[in-house]
C-alpha cells in the first residue's frame, strides 16, 4: 500500500517537473568537466530546503542519475570525461567519434547507462526495505562499527596511500568531536564561537571542498574540452549487436560496488571496462574504439546510483560523497536515515525511490535525441565557470543558516581542503569522518554505558563480528594491493 | 615546494594535535570520562600512531618530489583573494552589488577579455540568482548594510 501511496505522489505535476529539471540538470553539470555531481547535489541542497521532502530529494536524485550519464556525452564527442567515472568511456568513445561512428557511440551509451541505472533503483527498492528490517537489531556497538566501516571503505581507496587515508578519516572524526558533548552536556573545542556550540555543520565543508577547492584546481585551465570535432556531424545510429552481455556484466559490477562504501562510479566503471576487455572476442578493438567498453563502463557508473543508496537510506552510511551529500539533504528535511524512513516516511523514501526510475527515463529520452547539443556545454570558458560556481558557493553556504559564520567557513575548509588534496590526502574521506563522526561517538559511548566500560561489547553479536571482518579485509586489500605493485616493481627493474 | 619537508611538518601538526586533544579530556566532567573521554582517547591515540608512521615515511621519501600547488600561481592567488574579498564586502553591499563587482572582476582576471559579453554574463547570473533564491524559494540573501541600511 505505502509503495502505491508513493506512487500516487510521484505522478502529482510537481514532482514529475521536480525529477525532470533535476535530470537535465545533472545532464549539464554532468557535462561540464571539473564540475562533480557531488558539487551539484551540494549546492542544490541549500534551494531543496523550501520544498516539500518529497519534490526535494526527487530534484537531487535526479540530478545524481543525470550527471553520471551526463559525464559520457563529452566523454565520447570530446574525449574530456565530464566526470572522473565518464573516464573509461573517452578510452573507446572518441576513438569512435573520430571514426565518424559518434552516434553510435552516444548511443550505446545512454542506453546501457538507462539499463544499469534502472536494474540498480530495483535492487534498491527490493534490498533496501529488508537491510533496514535487519538493522533494527543493530545496537550501539554495531552502530559504531558500521561508522568505522563506512570509513574504512573510503580510507581503502583514498589515492594518497593507506596512512595518509587513515588521518583524513580521523581529521573528519575530530571535527566532529566540536560542539556539546552528547554525554555530558559540556562545551567541548568550541573556543567561545557560539555558532560552534552545534557542531560543525558538514554541508559548508561539503561545498567548500566539492566546489571551490574544484574552482581553485581549474584556474591551470584555459579551456576544459578539446573541440576539434564538428559537432553538428553526429548522426543518430542504430543499437549494434551482442551489446547486451556487456551491458549486464556493468550492471551488475555496478551494483555490488555502489552497495560497498567507499567504491564510487570511477571504480565501478573501471573494473566493468577490464571484465569486459577480457571477456570480449575483440580484444585487439579495445583502445581504438570498441563500443562494448562503452556498455560495460556506463552501466558499471550508472548502475552504482542505485547501489549506493542502500546503505545511505538503510543504515544511515554514505558510501560516496554524492550519497553523503544526499544525506545532507535528507537531515535538512528532518528526515534521519535508517529504518524508520521504510516505515514513519515511507511514501517519502519509495517515492523517492521511484522517482530514481523516471529520472532514468528522463535521460534516456534527452540522450537519444539531444545528446551532441549537451556536448557544447563542456566548451564554456573556464574563466565563467570559475565565477559563476565561486558565486553559487558563496551564496549556496550562506543560505543554509542565513549565515556569514558559514560561508567563512565553506572558505577555510575550501582552501585547506586545496592544500591537503594536493599532499595526498582523502577529501572524501575527511567529510564521510565529519558525517559519521557523531553516530560513531554516540554508538561508542553508549556501548561503553550498557556494558560498564567492557570492551568485549564490540565483539558479542553476531553482526558485530561480520562488520569487523568486512573491516579488516577493507584495510587488508589495500595493503596487498601496495606489496603486490611493490613486488611487479621490483621484477621490472 | 619538496613534497617531504611539507609532509615531515603535516605529521608534526598532527602529532601535537594528538598530543593536545589526548590532554584535553583531563579536564572533562565524571559523566564522561568513562564514555566520550575514552573515544576521544583512543582517536588520539590513533591520530598519534598515523602520524609518526608518517613522519617515518616522510624522512624516508625522496627529496627532489615537489608539489605543484598552481600551474598558474597568479590566477590561484588572484581568485583566493577576490574570494575573501567578496565575502567581505558582501557584508556590507549586499548581494547583488558585490556579485556584480565580483562576476565581471574575477572572469576578468581568470581570462575572459570580452568585456561587453562578460558584463552581461554576470548582470545575468547575478539576476538569476536572486530571482531563484529570493523571488522563487523566498530565501534570504545577504543585505547591503553600509549604503542604505535597507535590502538590496
Amino acid at each position: 500500500m505505502i509503495i502505491l501511496d508513493a506512487l500516487h505522489a510521484v505522478m502529482s505535476v510537481s514532482v514529475l517537473t521536480a525529477v525532470t529539471v533535476g535530470s537535465i540538470s545533472g545532464i549539464i553539470i554532468g557535462g561540464m568537466p571539473g564540475l562533480t555531481a557531488t558539487m551539484a547535489v551540494a549546492l542544490l541542497i541549500p534551494i531543496t530546503f523550501s520544498f516539500s521532502p518529497l519534490i526535494g530529494l526527487s530534484l537531487m536524485g535526479g540530478v545524481y542519475a543525470g550527471a553520471m550519464y551526463g559525464g559520457s556525452i563529452a566523454a565520447i564527442l570530446l574525449s574530456t570525461p565530464g566526470t572522473p567515472a565518464a573516464a573509461a568511456t573517452a578510452i573507446e568513445g572518441y576513438p569512435l567519434t573520430k571514426q565518424g561512428k559518434g552516434g553510435l557511440a552516444l548511443k550505446v551509451s545512454v542506453v546501457a547507462s538507462f539499463i544499469g541505472g534502472t536494474f540498480s533503483v530495483v535492487v534498491l527498492l527490493l534490498v533496501s526495505p529488508l537491510l533496514a528490517q535487519f538493522a533494527l537489531k543493530f545496537g550501539p556497538p554495531e552502530y559504531f562499527l558500521l561508522a568505522l566501516m563506512g570509513l574504512t571503505g573510503v580510507i581503502s581507496v583514498s589515492t594518497g596511500g593507506l596512512v595518509k587515508g587513515i588521518i583524513s578519516g580521523l581529521i573528519g572524526l575530530i571535527i566532529a568531536l566540536i560542539g556539546t558533548d552528547a554525554m555530558s552536556g559540556v562545551l567541548r573545542y568550541t573556543f567561545g564561537q557560539v555558532e560552534l556550540y552545534e557542531g560543525v555543520s558538514f554541508m559548508p565543508a561539503l561545498i567548500g571542498m566539492f566546489s571551490i577547492a574544484q574552482m581553485l584546481a581549474l584556474t591551470s585551465e584555459k579551456r576544459i574540452a578539446n573541440d576539434d570535432i564538428d559537432l553538428s556531424s553526429i548522426k543518430r545510429e542504430k543499437m549494434p549487436k551482442g551489446m547486451a552481455p556487456f551491458i549486464a556484466l556493468g550492471t551488475a559490477v555496478g551494483t555490488l560496488v555502489g552497495i560497498i562504501p567507499g567504491e564510487g562510479a570511477t571504480i565501478a566503471a573501471f573494473v566493468s571496462y577490464n571484465m569486459a576487455k577480457q571477456k570480449s572476442k575483440f580484444k585487439n578493438l579495445f583502445g581504438k574504439g570498441n563500443p562494448e567498453g562503452i556498455a560495460a563502463a556506463e552501466s558499471g557508473n550508472n548502475a552504482c546510483v542505485g547501489g549506493s543508496l542502500v546503505p545511505l537510506l538503510t543504515l544511515g552510511i554514505p558510501g560516496n560523497t554524492v550519497s553523503a551529500a544526499l544525506m545532507g539533504g535528507l537531515m535538512i528535511q528532518g528526515l534521519i536515515p535508517g529504518p524508520e524512513l521504510f516505515t514513519k516516511y515511507g511514501q517519502i523514501t519509495y517515492g523517492f525511490i521511484l522517482s530514481l526510475f523516471i529520472a532514468n527515463i528522463v535521460f534516456l529520452v534527452v540522450g537519444l535525441f539531444f545528446a551532441p547539443y549537451f556536448a557544447r556545454i563542456a566548451l564554456i570558458p573556464a574563466s565563467i565557470l570559475i565565477a559563476a560556481i565561486s558565486v553559487f558557493a558563496v551564496i549556496g553556504s550562506y543560505a543554509i543558516n542565513n549565515s556569514m559564520f558559514d560561508v567563512g567557513l565553506m572558505l577555510t575548509f575550501a582552501f585547506t581542503g586545496f592544500f591537503l588534496d594536493k599532499m595526498g590526502f582523502s577529501l572524501s574521506a575527511i567529510i564521510l569522518g565529519m558525517i559519521l563522526g557523531p553516530i560513531a561517538e554516540s554508538g561508542f559511548a553508549q556501548a561503553l554505558t550498557i556494558s560498564g566500560g567492557a570492551y568485549s561489547i564490540f565483539f558479542a553479536s553476531v553482526p558485530a563480528k561480520i562488520l569487523w571482518v568486512i573491516i579488516i579485509i577493507l584495510l587488508v586489500q589495500p595493503m596487498i594491493s601496495h606489496y603486490r605493485s611493490k613486488k611487479i616493481k621490483n621484477t621490472a627493474s | 615546494m619538496s613534497k617531504k619537508y611539507i609532509d615531515i611538518t603535516l605529521s608534526i601538526f598532527f602529532i601535537i594535535l594528538a598530543v593536545l586533544l589526548y590532554r584535553s579530556t583531563a579536564s572533562f566532567p565524571k559523566s564522561a570520562l568513562f564514555t566520550t573521554a575514552v573515544y576521544i582517547k583512543f582517536l588520539a591515540s590513533m591520530l598519534g600512531i598515523a602520524g609518526v608512521i608518517q613522519l617515518i615515511s616522510s624522512f624516508m621519501s625522496d627529496a627532489s618530489v615537489k608539489v605543484i600547488f598552481a600551474k598558474n600561481p597568479k590566477k590561484f592567488f588572484i581568485l583566493i583573494l577576490s574570494l575573501i574579498l567578496y565575502v567581505w564586502i558582501i557584508r556590507y553591499l549586499g548581494f547583488i552589488i558585490s556579485t556584480l563587482i565580483f562576476l565581471p572582476v574575477t572572469m576578468r582576471y581568470m581570462g575572459y577579455h570580452k568585456f561587453r559579453k562578460s558584463i552581461i554574463i554576470s548582470a545575468g547570473i547575478t539576476l538569476f540568482v536572486y530571482v531563484l533564491f529570493v523571488k522563487i524559494f523566498e530565501i534570504q540573501l545577504p543585505e547591503a548594510t553600509i549604503l542604505f541600511g535597507a535590502s538590496l
